[in-house]
């Protein structure tokens, strides 16, 4: 019997000198069905970020083959939160934390990276209702189209390597901070050490 | 075919279950470069996560990787790809009795690349029409190899165009004509498609070439910009 298909999406983004990947174990029974779920998370993902944060390209891969790749097309390209006169982003590090969860027993904690700087009052955190209302949609859409992946141990010989199971509830739970990465695409030479 | 923050090379099997394996190199895509069309098993294992899932075909598992500056090799377009969609996606089903040809870059000649030679400066006709779909146009002057040239056509009227050379720095004949299309308004995806060299005088050193009839279009486009590259 063939191995199920359970698919790993992952979303590339920039935002200025940084770069970050967010990957999505994806609900889907093909290729096709599971980049029609990862261009609908980005452009959810994308509508509570300011309009530097960037997608670069999608990625999908079969968690059964190592080395599985397919490049996917995007609909949405950058962020749609506010304007970038009025309503810059936040340092990358500092991300929107959200929880997510698949029936009472398994939970999944994301951070975004990309934070409106008009959520902030006097450097404390308060998002106006329009951007919570924005940040419940995403959860909202989120949860059909993603699951919790869970690695199978002992590690089996043949796939599934992992089982998913369906997200049940979303939810923001504030903000946090994690240190963004390099950006991806770009030529970079070794660190002068002399 | 992936996105890396680094390059590096290491080994990859291309027929599965076979013992050889070959050293490959990931290098930064140039500008416009095409998007590998499907899914496929060569994708890097920065991405794998040590899930057990094994693979027949692509980067050997446990391979080491070196680190490399991720400079692509002289003259690549990353236009096209040698050999089958289902080919990167199982494996090759036997090795060729002989290594393909190479270009001087040591790229099989089946991958399109630009001459490799100095490029000297494009002449640039602005606004001039290359032909209004009754013929083919004829822009006249001095090209080398590498060299291109800009105009404006109606969207969808151009069906070939004519270069004359007069010289070029490489001793190679142009044999390779490619349309790309650039910015346009309205804007249309980036395409570059290579056209049909009909005929090249090289007493004369004029060439002829046929724009391939599924070139995209722009719909709705009045006008388009078109870069003709003679590689």
């Amino acid at each position: 019997m063939p191995a199920p298909f359970l698919p790993f999406g992952t979303l590339f983004y920039q935002l200025d000198g940084s770069g970050w990947s967010e990957t999505w174990a994806l609900v889907g029974i093909d290729y096709a069905a599971a980049a029609a779920n990862l261009d609908m998370i980005n452009t959810a993902r994308l509508s509570f970020a300011p309009t530097k944060v960037q997608v670069i390209e999608g990625r999908i891969s079969d968690s059964s083959v190592r080395g599985d790749s397919k490049l996917v097309n995007l609909t949405t390209a950058e962020g749609q939160w506010g304007t970038p006169l009025t309503d810059g982003p936040l340092p990358p590090d500092n991300t929107i934390l959200f929880r997510f969860e698949a029936g009472a027993l398994k939970r999944a904690m994301r951070q975004f990276h990309g934070v409106p700087t008009s959520q902030f009052s006097l450097g404390v955190y308060v998002p106006s209702g329009p951007y919570l209302t924005t940040l419940a949609s995403f959860a909202s859409t989120v949860v059909p189209l993603a699951n919790i992946a869970t690695k199978i141990k002992p590690t089996p010989l043949a796939p599934p390597f992992y089982t998913f199971s369906p997200y049940t509830v979303g939810f923001q739970r504030g903000i946090a901070n994690k240190r963004v990465g390099r950006p991806f695409d770009l030529p970079r030479g070794r660190r002068l050490t002399a | 075919m992936d996105y890396l923050r680094s390059c590096y090379s290491t080994t990859a099997r291309f027929k599965a279950g076979d013992p050889h394996t070959s050293v490959i190199k990931w290098y930064w895509a140039p500008d416009g470069a095409d998007k590998f069309p499907d899914r496929h098993s060569f994708g890097s294992l920065n991405w794998s996560d040590g899930s057990g899932a094994g693979n027949v075909v692509g980067e050997v598992v446990g391979a080491p990787r070196l680190w490399s500056n991720g400079a692509a090799p002289d003259g690549v377009l990353g236009a096209n790809f040698c050999g089958t969609v289902a080919e990167f996606q199982n494996g090759i089903d036997d090795f060729l009795p002989a290594p393909r040809p190479q270009w001087d870059n040591g790229l099989p000649t089946c991958c399109t690349i630009a001459i490799l030679c100095s490029k000297n400066d494009p002449p640039d006709y602005g606004n001039q029409p290359f032909l209004d779909g009754a013929g083919f146009s004829h822009v006249g002057g001095f090209f080398g190899v590498d060299d291109f040239v800009w105009g404006r056509v109606a969207a969808g009227t151009i069906i070939g165009f004519s270069l004359h050379f007069e010289g070029d720095a490489c001793n190679l004949y142009p044999t390779r004509g490619f349309l790309q299309h650039r910015d346009t308004s309205p804007p249309g995806p980036p395409y570059l498609k290579e056209c049909e060299l009909l005929s090249y005088d090289d007493a004369t050193g004029t060439g002829v070439w046929r724009v391939p009839l599924d070139a995209p279009r722009v719909p709705g486009a009045i006008v388009s910009v078109v870069q003709i590259l003679v590689l």
